[in-house]
């Protein structure tokens, strides 16, 4: 008798405990899966999942750079079911406007009910393929400049950007496009990052092995207008997507006039000079500064220092600006074309 | 009354659980780096490591110590000792309570969930709330008092990892050898905070 009570007292409380939390478990989620309607298509979700990884799982596939900590703010959808609470992760990232218009992060908010979001229809041919490292060279001490073959072919713009999942761990990092629109291959132009743990796998991986790349993100589209200037700036390694739009404009649009500055500490860091060189464009200009070192032909201090002594904006043709580069760097670079009169909605950035 | 402030004093400065007991140490040294992140743990703790100690201290007494179950079995339970598992049941109801709370919180819950939810999974393996467990039934609180024990205790640990967030705040903008910086200085300040708090142990309430 004792013996019974001594062994059945404590299993039936700890198996007391594991069926209460299976009885909450039942009346917080509904059963059976639940409907989530995305644009016009309607998906199946797992309820209690989060949107982005109900999205993630129905094969849609948006932006996040942080994995759903909601420490990146990619991840913005519009959720058209009106009641979704405002999170202050959500107001972290989205304006007071957009809030109010039920714009909110996707992987702050859960999926207990049937849902119906809006994504924009570019994020619906956002796709994960596998890609091979094809071929690999150090472009300065510390870029690596990776060719990546993958499996079938991103329809992407100049400037836009892909996610690399990070051998087996769940990290995901955005990585520049560098190479021209309507390229098979993709290449990417990858930093050291003392210590960091996506830039260090992607420099120590070798020619031949494979990984999964999704794209293609990013916002940023070449106007349309003819005869537009385009401004490119770029200060180390964010020279990846300004590459993109260079060698893009070279090749399909001679209408424009094309202005690039660049930044770099010195000569050796510097990458892509002389291939710029050899593009054919009747009106491409470059301007190269160097801030620690004092070199034949090339400006001496900072990038945004160089824009105010050389650059001159056009008066009647209309401009966009592509910045790229360390947030220091562009908030710089933007005061300064502001103070020349351009206006900032003109300014299109990828901080780094 | 009086003895409710005892309890309450006791948790939160002479017998502070992490200052005293160093319970809890590997999440305050972790999280401690982030005001704003101390704040919200501390509440989760305080949260948790109230409603556990009281549903523990219920457990405990009408179930697990000896000659507890009298009221259910009669005379033949007096000799009934199952305090030896007490420890395999609280560790149950802790993870069972968090989970718990985290699916209701977030369902219905969700600012809440914004400040907390990140915190309740680590709660689970905090051992101040597992120590809040065992030295109520060491000092032998009724549910009651161990509710309140399991607050101040609670509070106190709040209380510790928001002094050493505001300290971390201002180390993190002095210069510091590079040896130092990060964990090290952490624990050092840990060690000092602690000589300070000892002073309060003079009081015996
Ligand atoms: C849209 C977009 C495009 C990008 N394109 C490129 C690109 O073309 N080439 C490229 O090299 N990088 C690019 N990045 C940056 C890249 O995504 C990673 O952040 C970077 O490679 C560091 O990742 P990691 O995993 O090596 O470092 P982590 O492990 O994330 O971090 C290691 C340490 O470095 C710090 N750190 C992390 N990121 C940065 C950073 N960007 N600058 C300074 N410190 C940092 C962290 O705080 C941490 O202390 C891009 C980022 C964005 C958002
Ligand atoms: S994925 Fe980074 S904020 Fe949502």
């Amino acid at each position: 008798m004792h013996l019974l009570v001594t062994i059945l007292v404590p299993v039936l409380w700890i198996l007391a405990v594991g069926a209460f939390v299976l009885l909450v478990r039942k009346l917080v989620l509904p059963s059976g899966p639940v409907r989530l309607e995305v644009n016009d298509r309607l998906m199946d979700a797992t309820p209690g999942s989060s949107v982005l990884e109900a999205l993630g799982t129905a094969g849609v596939l948006i932006p996040s750079g942080c994995g759903g900590k909601g420490t990146c703010g990619y991840c913005k959808v519009r959720f058209r079911s009106g009641d979704v609470p405002v999170l202050p992760t959500d107001s972290a990232w989205i304006s007071g406007e957009e809030l109010a218009q039920g714009y909110r992060l996707a992987c702050q908010h859960r999926i207990f009910g049937d849902m119906a979001i809006e994504v924009p229809e570019k994020y619906l041919s956002i796709r994960r393929v596998q890609a091979t490292l094809k071929a690999a060279r150090m472009l300065t001490p510390d870029i690596r400049e990776l060719v990546l073959h993958p499996d079938e072919s991103l329809d992407f713009k100049a400037g836009q950007y892909v996610q690399v999942e990070i051998g087996d761990t769940e990290e995901q990092r955005a990585y520049s496009i560098a190479c021209a629109e309507g390229s098979q291959d993709i290449i990417l132009n990858v930093r050291l990052v003392p210590g960091g743990l996506g830039s260090t796998w992607l420099h120590s991986l070798p020619v031949g092995k494979s990984l999964f790349i999704s794209g293609p993100y990013g916002d940023y589209e070449l106007p349309g207008e003819h005869g537009t200037q385009l401004l490119l700036v770029a200060g180390g390694v964010g020279l990846a997507p300004i590459s993109s739009l260079v060698r893009t404009v070279a090749a399909t649009r001679n209408d424009m006039s094309v202005r690039v500055f660049l930044g770099f500490r010195t000569l050796e860091h510097a990458y892509y000079l002389d291939e710029f060189g050899s593009l054919s464009h009747p009106d491409l200009e470059m301007h190269v500064a160097l801030d620690s070192e004092q070199r034949e032909g090339f400006y001496h201090g900072f990038v945004h220092e160089m824009i105010k002594n050389v650059y001159e904006p056009p008066q009647k043709q209309p401009v966009s600006v592509f910045l790229c580069g360390p947030p220091p760097m562009i908030e710089a670079v933007m005061d300064v074309l502001s103070e020349m009169g351009i206006s900032r909605s003109d300014m299109f950035y990828d901080k780094f | 009354m009086s003895e409710l402030l005892g309890i309450i004093l006791a948790g939160v400065l002479t017998h502070n659980i992490l200052l005293t007991g160093f319970l809890g140490m590997c999440s305050f040294i972790a999280i401690s780096r982030d005001l704003r992140a101390s704040l919200g743990l501390g509440l989760a703790v305080t949260f948790v490591a109230t409603f556990t100690a009281g549903l523990n201290a219920l457990i405990y007494n009408y179930f697990l110590a000896p000659g507890a179950m009298v009221w259910l079995l009669g005379d033949s339970a007096r000799s009934i000792d199952l305090s030896f598992v007490s420890l395999i049941v609280f560790i149950a109801v802790i993870a069972g309570f968090v989970q718990v709370v985290e699916m209701v919180i977030q369902r219905w819950f969700p600012l809440l969930h914004g400040v907390l939810g990140i915190f309740l999974p680590l709660i689970t393996v905090n051992c101040a709330i597992l120590g809040v467990s065992l030295f109520m039934v060491i000092k032998g609180l009724t549910p009651f008092r161990a509710t309140v024990y399991g607050f101040a205790s609670g509070a106190g640990w709040a209380l510790a990892i928001i002094l050493m967030a505001a300290m971390r705040r201002r180390l993190d903008t002095s210069a510091m050898p590079r040896a130092f910086a990060g964990v090290p200085v952490t624990l050092l300040l840990t060690g000092l905070l602690a000589a300070a708090f000892s002073a309060f142990a003079g009081m015996e309430f």
